[in-house]
């Protein structure tokens, strides 16, 4: 987790991107500053939001701690150039920044601690409520105890204790909980999966956007004249907030919050919009108390939304790995059996090959006779036509077990899928000795299946029975293919042979993957054939019998379409 | 004039026999057609061939259990074995079992004529 976090946010050691952050950290905290006085009653010290100390808190959570030094650094000359710039004393743009930096320490601190060492995310709701709980309320809790204290001490500017305490801490929850998830979602941000996203959703982002600026534009020329509508106004950006929460992930919506609440904020200080109220001071809290209210919940909202879409994509991954794993067996597995059937296909291709070639040198020779027999002739040609489609149907049939298709579900019949094994592995079963016997049902429903798959299982276990019997005495050798209707609503294949049977202790490992008793076996086929008939719905076990031999039944729950 | 040769197909398959058998005929030659081992080795007793062109994958008797019985029996019958498995252990067993050549399907006429040229003449020069 914490490799693939550090990844994402970009390539090179730990250190250029410890300094990527510090350059971020020095440029953002000065502009910061600068924003935060923007938003700041003059000449009071009461600002609507003071996102410096958020961008710093931001850093330090994207910064392993030993490289926390590095961020603060980079803060201290942004920190008193803004400061200076503003006419604050040095005393007390150091005593500032000394608290400035105790909130980032003790909000990534206590972060750290309750997500565990976690880098922090917000499409996790654990995640959120750490960042909530450690990030945005103690530190600005505990961290304005020192600065009222401090501007007391300095006594630079006016304000009693509780007020200064309130004012400030009210402004920093604010500042954390619109900052910190902006730059941090940003900041894992993959801006070229962002650039490749599908063009449906950069619409949408787009005319949500233009939305938004719409109806913050509303917002306050409404205000004007129509005062009764204020609080009706208040909440007019809230449809957008939750669009984005369900829409656009936990970033979308962060970065939408922030937008709003700089728009709010910059209306208030110019006296326009819902939240003016009669002094400075209520106008900030009211505005502090709204945005903190409703991004609350909003970031609960999409990191919850954010987690549910991450775990469905996960299983989706999942998913697909192990389809994709199960098409990879199911391949190798034809390849192995492939070998094991080359003698049988050579033969089954071999024989319409030599009657062809004798009927065609056979004809040779008779033209070169003086009278030329024109019936027997076409009976010959016939022949040679007639045996060159059998060995097209031999190779059509070896594609189709070798081909890597997709599952294609079809009704099969069981029995003629029987018939058709059987006939594949003839001629396999003559050179093998083994006799082999077909009983089946008579009304057997159709089964849903991928054909070749099927095939496949089928395939694997008479080609194991037959391995079977290969110590068995050559009259014994018998195989029996059996097909039965089980239930209503299912139905079985059994294939028995005369073998030494299975030792009941590993009656279930023989399903294991690489599990073999052939001294050339992959131990693959019955792992796959299990796979395959899992896929299917069914289900396959192998059983001894009490005569002697073993049974390998394969159950597949019956098509519900009309046969 | 010698009389042409007889010439006995065991082959379970149909459509090989009966080319088989019209190559033969076609090159001058006397063919029967055997559907096993058993049905040959039965008109063995009533009918005398010169050579016998034998599968060797078949039910029942394989090639190489038509040859050990033909051994069995003391019949001195030139053979050949058909085969599609090219595996030299069969090869070598059917040899040793008798068999005069061990030929891999499809089969040539020209080579196979030759084949049983040879076959009769070892046969005719063993029998002087």
């Amino acid at each position: 987790m914490e490799i693939a976090h550090r990844l994402s946010l970009g390539s090179g050691s730990s250190n250029s991107r410890a300094l990527r952050v510090a350059a971020f950290v020095c440029v953002a905290y000065y502009l910061g500053t600068k924003l935060g006085l923007s938003m700041t009653f003059r000449p009071l010290p009461i600002s609507i939001l003071w996102p410096p100390n958020a961008i710093l808190l931001a850093a330090l959570l994207l910064l392993p701690p030993r490289s926390w030094w590095i961020a603060i650094a980079a803060a201290l000359p942004a920190h008193v150039a803004a400061e200076i710039q503003g006419g604050v004393p040095f005393t007390m743009a150091m005593g500032w920044f000394a608290s400035n930096c105790s909130e980032a320490i003790i909000g990534a601190s206590a972060v750290l601690l309750l997500t565990r060492g976690e880098p922090l995310r917000f499409d996790s709701f654990r995640h959120v409520g750490a960042f909530m709980v450690g990030g945005a309320f103690l530190a600005p809790f505990v961290s304005s105890f020192l600065d009222a204290g401090l501007v007391r001490l300095i006594a630079w500017g006016e304000g009693a204790y509780w007020e200064l305490w309130r004012a400030r801490f009210f402004s920093n929850v604010l500042s954390e909980l619109t900052i910190v998830p902006v730059i941090v979602g940003w900041a894992a941000t993959d801006f070229a999966a962002l650039r490749a996203a599908p063009a449906s959703l950069q619409v949408e982002t787009g005319v949500f956007t233009l939305g938004l600026i719409a109806v913050m534009a509303l917002v306050f020329e409404t205000d004007v004249g129509l005062p009764a509508a204020a609080p009706a106004l208040l909440c007019a950006p809230v449809p957008f907030l939750i669009w984005a929460a369900v829409r656009l992930g936990p970033r979308g919506t962060s970065t939408s919050l922030l937008a709003i609440v700089f728009m709010v904020g910059w209306g208030v200080i110019h006296g326009q919009g819902p939240f003016v109220k009669t002094s400075p001071a209520e106008s900030a809290i009211a505005v502090q108390l709204f945005f903190t209210v409703l991004a609350i919940p909003l970031l609960l909202l999409a990191a919850v939304l954010g987690e549910r879409e991450r775990t469905l994509a996960n299983q989706q991954r999942m998913e697909r790995e192990a389809e994709e794993q199960k098409n990879r067996m199911t391949h190798l597995a034809r390849v192995a059996l492939l070998g094991e059937l080359t003698g049988a296909l050579a033969h089954e291709l071999n024989q319409p090959l030599t009657a062809i070639l004798a009927n065609a040198q056979a004809t040779e020779r008779l033209l070169s006779a003086d009278t030329v027999n024109v019936v027997e002739m076409r009976e010959i040609v016939g022949d040679i036509v007639a045996d060159d489609l059998r060995a097209a149907e031999v190779i059509r049939r070896l594609w189709k077990l070798l081909k890597r298709g997709e599952t294609q579900m079809q009704p099969i019949d069981a029995n003629a899928l029987a018939r058709e094994v059987l006939h594949l592995v003839q001629g396999d079963l003559l050179g093998r000795k083994i006799v082999a016997t077909a009983r089946l049902a008579e009304d057997l429903p159709q089964v849903r299946g991928d054909r070749v798959q099927l095939e496949q299982v089928l395939l694997n276990l008479v080609t194991n029975a037959c391995d079977e019997m290969a110590a068995t005495l050559p009259a014994d050798r018998h195989l029996v293919l059996a097909t039965q209707t089980c239930g209503l609503d299912r139905i079985r294949i059994s294939i028995s042979d005369h073998g030494p049977g299975v030792d009941p202790a590993l009656l279930e490992a023989l399903f294991e993957p690489f599990f073999t008793t052939k001294p050339q076996g992959l131990g693959l086929g019955l792992s796959v054939s299990r796979s395959i008939v899992t896929a299917h719905h069914g289900r396959i076990w192998a059983e001894n019998q009490p005569g002697g031999g073993a049974t390998f039944i394969v159950e597949l729950p019956a098509s519900r379409e009309a046969s | 004039m010698r009389p042409a040769l007889r010439i006995a197909i065991i082959d379970d398959d149909e459509s090989v026999r009966k080319s088989l058998r019209r190559l033969l005929v076609a090159s001058g030659l006397e063919a029967v057609e055997f559907a096993s081992g058993r049905a040959f080795l039965e008109a063995l007793a009533s009918g005398a061939f010169d050579c016998a062109l034998i599968d060797f994958n078949m039910p029942e008797m394989r090639g190489i259990d038509v040859l050990k019985e033909m051994a069995a029996r003391g019949i001195d019958l030139p053979a050949i074995i058909i085969t599609s498995y090219d595996e030299p252990h069969l090869q070598s067993q059917c040899l040793a079992s008798g068999a005069h050549a061990y030929l891999h399907k499809p089969l040539d006429g020209k080579r196979l004529l030759l084949v049983i040229a040879d076959a009769t003449a070892t046969r005719s020069r063993g029998g002087d």
